[in-house]
């Protein structure tokens, strides 16, 4: 039988781990797949982190890594640390049109980010992680993550705008 | 600090108040506070944040995967039973005597690597608990289709030697479980308006584990397992409903 602590440590942060590998799976089976062989490895791994705030780095850490190491996803996933840096943020438009629109419209937009920018900005949205657990998580300096978080949302925003565009009347 | 430096610093502000207390955001706050421009340019900054963080909330989060996660745990955890003495609160000279036992039991153990049944292994009980909880499985890739397509056939008989490709199933994107890090591919499919869970392990994954060249069928709790081998894999079919389905179709 799982501890107790094992139980609580799940029952804890299984949702936001699943959330985090849905937005990176984009679909529910593989994202349950990734977040119980995350939990199994802490399992076989018998870690005893007393500390909350870094068990979940850990998962977080954790569950990222087995992603990228997923062979057929390795292919896929760019060498994200070899991108040449962005150049100048895309022009963002304003934001509030964003704000009230139907729900789902940002995972929709959310694959159109580059991926070098969608962890940490799905990370960031998810709201578990702090600045300074997200360049954990990433093992990425302070400042990369900033950088990646303003850019992301302008990507972010862009794809937002693109896609309310391409929903409305006159394009339809 | 300069209004740009702060907005860079402040892209990092959850919305939920999360870091309210953070030094790290206390400078650029009591910036955004006394400068126009950058107070309204950070309310529309975490207006768009919240709306974004609500869809990420909004992600369902199947019910079942809690219980799925502890009872996969739980399979692992039979499969290979951790001596963890040293968390106990014994007095450490028993420690010291029983960690001479564990040594001897543990170097016993993995010298016999005793045979043991797939039917009723940790592998069973790890295949059992995934398939009662259907709404996390999912077929994928244009391989586990063509092998479903197959299983489904009534002319079918599902132990009847068939090429099984692992390598290819497994990354055309067949379900893939991970049982101590080791693949169990799995597809579901339906006989008889019965959901059944075929899974296939490679042999050298589990080497300790037997299984007859012909299916055999045993019952846990309500769940029927049919178990076999060949030169390569070993099988494994879940009835969630009893051997009734299973015995039309091996």
């Amino acid at each position: 039988m799982p501890t107790e602590d094992f139980t609580l440590l799940v029952k804890a942060h299984y949702k936001p781990l699943f959330r985090f590998a849905y937005s990176l799976t984009r679909n529910s089976p593989d994202a349950c797949d990734l977040t119980q062989q995350t939990f199994l490895i802490w399992a076989k791994s018998g870690h005893a982190l007393r500390d909350d705030g870094k068990s979940k780095s850990w998962l977080f850490t954790t569950l990222y890594r087995e992603y990228l190491r997923g062979a057929r996803r390795a292919q896929r996933v760019e060498a994200l640390e070899d991108l040449p840096p962005a150049e100048a943020d895309p022009p963002a438009p304003e934001a509030d049109s964003y704000v009230g629109r139907r729900t789902g419209v940002v995972l929709e937009a959310m694959p159109e980010v580059d991926e070098l920018y969608r962890i940490p900005l799905t990370l960031f949205y998810l709201q578990e992680s702090s600045y300074q657990e997200i360049s954990d998580q990433l093992d990425v300096p302070i400042g990369t993550v900033m950088s990646r978080l303003a850019r992301g949302k302008a990507q972010l925003r862009a794809a937002l705008s693109r896609k309310q565009v391409g929903s409305s009347p006159q394009n339809s | 600090m300069k209004i740009e430096e702060a907005k860079s610093i402040l892209h990092g502000y959850r919305p939920n108040g999360a870091d309210a207390a953070n030094p790290h955001f206390r400078e650029a706050l009591a910036l955004s506070r006394n400068d126009a421009t950058l107070r309204a340019w950070f309310e529309k900054q975490q207006a768009f944040d919240q709306a974004m963080s609500a869809d990420f909330e909004a992600i369902e989060v199947p019910e079942s995967l809690c219980d799925a996660i502890l009872s996969a745990a739980d399979a692992a955890a039979a499969e290979t039973p951790r001596s963890q003495w040293w968390r106990g609160r014994l007095a450490i000279g028993f420690a010291v005597a029983a960690s001479i036992a564990v040594i001897l039991t543990l170097t016993l153990t993995l010298k016999s690597q005793a045979p043991q049944s797939a039917a009723a292994s940790p592998l069973a009980a790890f295949v059992i608990s995934d398939a009662q909880h259907p709404e996390t499985h999912g077929g994928h890739g244009e391989e586990a289709a063509a092998l479903n397509r197959l299983l489904k056939l009534s002319t079918t008989r599902l132990s009847d030697p068939r090429a099984i490709d692992f390598p290819v199933l497994h990354d055309t994107g067949c379900r893939t479980l991970h049982l101590e890090s080791r693949d169990v591919l799995e597809v579901c499919f339906k006989r008889n308006g019965a959901g059944l869970h075929y899974y296939i392990a490679r042999r050298t994954d589990f080497p300790n584990l037997t299984a007859p060249s012909a299916p055999a069928i045993a019952d846990h709790a309500g769940v029927s397992i049919a178990s076999w081998s060949d030169q390569t894999y070993l099988y494994l079919v879940v009835s969630p409903t009893g051997r009734t389905a299973l015995e039309k179709i091996l």
